[in-house]
């Protein structure tokens, strides 16, 4: 249960800083990609807590794997066209 | 962005909030679905993808299945299928085996091994008429419990779960039900369903089941994962003899309670006597029949023993279930390919029996008993491998089992694949050793009797 609430709060502060910080601006696909990104991490993370209580410690390693890398990748996916974004808006200015 | 609200984005914001709360609210029924599902008096509330069906998954030819003599199980009947010679030096091997492997410093035969192992089976009798220590309620100046058969199945359901039951399901007795009662049971007393007489009694010779016993009360009782996955040294199969002492237990109790509002249970007066269990089982939806030509539960998986009572007392019958398990049994060979002794088939579900141990007349994949025996002979144990790495021999903490359970009992597109996912990441091990060190079992923080009592119940 507190590992929910720790989540929910640092998404919380998440959102937060992505809503403050003006400069990042994210279509409505990259806020599906960071959903289903967020959705992969929770799989993986509760996935792996609850395999180690199993004392299933290779499935945990395994679900980790399987549920986070995708979830890395989308994340990842996201950054990279904020980043490109910005190098434009930078070039455009220039 | 703006840093502070004006009152339209705040009700934009809102707006967001509230369509949020619908999505949940929208997903809300699912979980409901799942939690509330049943229809089905006396059983306990399933997911949505254990379906209740008219016919069991697997197919049975009614018109080829007769009462069974217990006596021709492998079990009893081990010196039918051996000669003379083969048998002794079996019973022989049998006997030392377990001491032998302790003394060449077999991991998982120390002295403490054998004595968990040979000490978990210790605990109540069991019979066929069970214990009368319970008065009746004529005895107590009391009037015999009345209600519908609904209310019946449900009394029971709550008794047995407190009494040590893990699932509890009711098939009524007719022309074709009645045939999975033994002719014989395993001390040699025939089972005689007399249609002249309206109280139970056991003879010298016969057990005799009223014909107005028309109901059976099927139950299971858990084995632990953690206990089984050691198999198959001592270790592993402490876990079946702890269950078979429970089920005794269960079974006593359950007479007693039913003998104290007023009614019977006839049970089984020694391990594997009155019925085909899984037989049982499976018709009253505990499960579904599978490659192990045992029952695999939804809940647990094989990681169960089933355990049955004939009664009169009218209950609401259950019915069979579709979970997918039959059929993901058809691509998964996982059970077949580990067993040591080749003893468990590797092809389709087919009449076709493999000796005399085998009844027949349902179409499921029947094993090599003999083989099988002989196998445990030689480790001086029950095995249990085949339990062990079945993939649905899995805790249910991770929300994976659920997801994956829940893909079996909807399509059967990826049961090849996950099958062999299980496989590489449940039972990494060599096919006749332990899945995990029996070593580290002594170290473990075990829960009672190695189970998790809340698995598959919603309430505590």
């Amino acid at each position: 249960m507190l590992f929910w609430l720790i989540l929910g709060l640092l998404l919380g502060a998440g959102a937060l800083f992505i809503q403050k910080r003006g400069n990042i601006k994210l279509a409505w696909y990259d806020w599906l990609l960071l959903a289903l990104a967020l959705l992969f991490f929770m799989l993986a993370i509760s996935n792996y807590y609850a395999s180690l209580e199993e004392l299933e410690t290779r499935a945990a390693s395994f679900l980790l794997l399987s549920f986070g890398l995708p979830g890395l990748i989308l994340v990842a996916i996201v950054g990279i066209r904020i980043w490109r974004g910005r190098q434009k808006a930078v070039e455009a200015k220039a | 962005m703006p840093s502070s609200l004006n009152r339209r984005e705040f009700l934009r914001d809102m707006g967001l909030l509230g369509a949020g709360a619908a999505t949940v609210a929208a997903l809300g029924p699912i979980e409901a679905l799942g939690e509330s599902w049943s229809d089905q008096a006396g059983i306990a509330p399933r997911p949505p993808w254990v379906r209740t069906v008219d016919i069991p998954t697997v197919e049975i030819d009614w018109d080829f299945i007769y009462r069974f003599d217990e006596r021709n199980t492998v079990r009893r009947g081990w010196s039918k299928y051996l000669d003379e010679e083969s048998f002794k030096a079996v019973q022989e091997l049998n006997s030392t085996s377990i001491y032998d492997l302790s003394k060449a410093d077999k991991p998982g035969y120390s002295t403490r091994d054998i004595a968990l192992y040979r000490s978990s089976g210790i605990g109540a009798t069991q019979s066929f008429l069970g214990p009368d220590s319970v008065a009746t309620p004529e005895e107590n100046g009391l009037a015999p419990w009345t209600g519908t058969p609904e209310e019946a199945s449900e009394m029971i359901r709550a008794a047995l779960r407190a009494f040590g039951a893990a699932t509890v399901g009711f098939v009524e007795l007719d022309e074709n039900t009645e045939k999975l009662i033994y002719a014989i049971d395993p001390d040699g007393k025939e089972l005689v369903i007399s249609e002249d007489q309206d109280v139970a009694e056991e003879t010298e010779t016969q057990r005799i089941i009223p014909k107005k016993a028309r109901w059976v009360i099927v139950w299971t009782v858990q084995m632990s994962q953690e206990g089984m996955t050691r198999s198959p040294t001592p270790v592993g199969a402490a876990t079946t003899a702890m269950a078979y002492a429970i089920g005794r237990a269960t079974q006593s109790r359950l007479q007693g309670f039913l003998r104290g509002i007023g009614y019977y249970g006839l049970g089984e007066a020694q391990t594997n006597a009155l019925g085909i269990a899984p037989g049982f089982g499976v018709l009253a939806g505990l499960g579904e029949l599978s490659r192990l030509n045992r029952m695999i539960s939804p809940e647990y998986g094989p990681m169960v023993r089933v355990f049955k009572m004939v009664t009169n007392l009218p209950v609401a019958p259950t019915k069979p279930i579709d979970a997918g398990i039959y059929n993901f049994c058809k691509s998964c060979k996982t059970c077949a390919t580990y067993c040591p002794s080749g003893s468990l088939s590797t092809g389709d579900p087919s009449y076709e029996t493999q000796g005399g141990w085998n009844r027949g007349g349902v179409k499921t994949w029947y094993e090599n008993s003999l083989t099988c025996r002989n196998y445990w002979a030689e480790v001086g144990t029950n095995c249990g491998i085949c339990f062990a790495v079945c993939p649905f021999s899995v805790k249910d903490r991770a929300l994976i089992h659920q997801m994956v359970k829940g893909t079996i009992g909807t399509t059967t597109i990826f049961n090849g694949a996950l099958a062999e996912l299980s496989r590489t990441v449940y039972s990494p091990g060599k096919m006749d050793e332990p899945q995990k060190d029996p070593e580290e079992w002594w170290t473990l923080d075990y829960s009672e009797y190695g189970v998790n009592s809340t698995q598959g119940h919603g309430d505590a």
